[in-house]
């Protein structure tokens, strides 16, 4: 006799020997997502207390908006993305609006940021970013990113101030080309003025001076 | 215990006996078989035997993800969620055309136009092939949710639950399905007319 459907599904469970799975798999389960959604949320808020920490001693920032750090402002956006889509997994994630979720996340890493960065968590992450991810100093603001996009016409030098001031014909050069074409601006460039002030610049950048005072630009120079 | 008594009990109860031993699953199997059935038929664009085929893995997929289920839910929310998400992964397997065919939207002409809701807001003189044919063109999202409240019966709680929206959502895109669907046949009535 031909079975009927309730013991073809019966037969089935016996034959391919079917078991229900574990309950802590599935408590496991929501566990992770509500752990990589918190998780996505701290780092979003890490990324926010850093953009601060950058932007926060640039007056330039007004005015050039390549001060903009959008490495973190990346990162920012990715975790925030994680963290919604990990809360999505989880149950009952349903019963409230999405979008209203998504404000409140956004709302949580910014208050979570701006407290991180009053303790210092923005500029302890610069530090440790610029000390131990290679790809950091590189890419980390849009004057960077113009240089990937113009590659093939512009190659940087890596010179300090210290080498600078030790090579006048360097300086000249540079001093010149600077003028002419970072970025299509010029600016008055003296280092010296802002080295009497102890104005450091990080690596591969020099001091410059403009009508806001001293700040620093990374060197390229046109092939 | 026999499986008269299990009989006896509720979907919720049952669930632990089942645990114990896969005969009793029998219970679960008779008192939702022909319900998801149509469900799957009314809401995937399947001949008889693929939906049967859905339907066993539907069963299986229910049988294996016991443990999760949630106390908080009714157990019908939550078998029809599932039979929900295999049609979706099934559509998206398959790249199937999401539309019902002419056949089952029969449920529809049946039911719906018993129902007072729709019915009170289009005239009487309606074309069955026409009602058919504007349900197949409708939206499948304002579809899916007009098969579940006016053929399934099931209340905005449980429709929430099913479909995992909100409850506010649930009832905007009921309003919107009536008026997707009221636009669907008239452009259809229009055309058909002239």
């Amino acid at each position: 006799m031909k079975p009927n459907f309730n013991e073809k599904i019966i037969n089935r469970i016996r034959e391919k020997n079917i078991f229900p799975k574990p309950k802590i798999f599935f408590i496991l389960k929501n566990i992770s997502f509500w752990f990589f959604s918190i998780l996505s949320i701290l780092i979003g808020a890490i990324s926010f207390a850093t953009i601060l920490h950058n932007i926060s001693d640039k007056k330039e920032l007004f005015q050039n908006f390549s001060y903009l750090p959008i490495f973190w402002i990346f990162i920012l956006i990715i975790f925030l993305i994680i963290s919604i889509n990990n809360y999505r997994k989880t149950n009952n994630f349903y019963k409230y609006n999405i979008y209203f979720i998504f404000i409140i996340i956004i709302i949580f890493s910014f208050i979570l940021g701006v407290l991180m960065f009053s303790f210092g968590v923005g500029e302890k992450t610069e530090q440790l970013s610029q000390k131990y991810l290679p790809f950091y100093e590189k890419h980390q603001r849009i004057t960077d990113l113009k240089k990937e996009i113009f590659k093939d016409k512009l190659i940087e030098i890596g010179v300090t101030s210290e080498i600078i001031k030790e090579n006048p014909k360097l300086k000249e050069k540079i001093d010149k080309k600077f003028r002419e074409n970072v970025l299509g601006k010029t600016y008055l460039y003296s280092p010296e003025k802002c080295l009497e002030i102890e104005y450091t610049c990080p690596k591969n950048s020099i001091p410059f001076l403009d009508n806001l005072g001293c700040g620093c630009r990374t060197i390229y120079l046109i092939k | 215990m026999n499986l008269k008594d299990i009989q006896k009990k509720k979907d919720e109860e049952i669930i632990k006996y089942i645990l114990e031993s896969p005969d009793y699953y029998s219970v679960i199997i008779s008192r939702y078989e022909n319900k998801l059935r149509n469900y799957v038929l009314r809401i995937s664009n399947t001949s008889r035997d693929e939906a049967e085929d859905l339907l066993q893995d539907i069963f299986i997929a229910v049988y294996q993800n016991l443990n999760s289920f949630n106390q908080n839910l009714s157990f019908s929310s939550w078998i029809y969620r599932i039979s929900h998400n295999h049609v979706v992964n099934y559509w998206k397997k398959n790249k199937k055309h999401e539309r019902v065919s002419i056949e089952q939207n029969l449920f529809f002409v049946e039911t719906i136009f018993n129902e007072n809701s729709i019915e009170l807001e289009i005239n009487n003189s309606l074309n069955n092939k026409e009602i058919n044919q504007a349900f197949s063109e409708m939206d499948k999202k304002y579809r899916e949710i007009l098969i579940l409240k006016f053929l399934e019966n099931k209340d905005y709680q449980e429709i929430s639950d099913i479909l995992q929206k909100p409850m506010g959502s649930v009832a905007t895109l009921i309003n919107r399905g009536k008026k997707n669907f009221i636009q669907e046949y008239k452009k259809i009535h229009n055309e058909t007319k002239f």
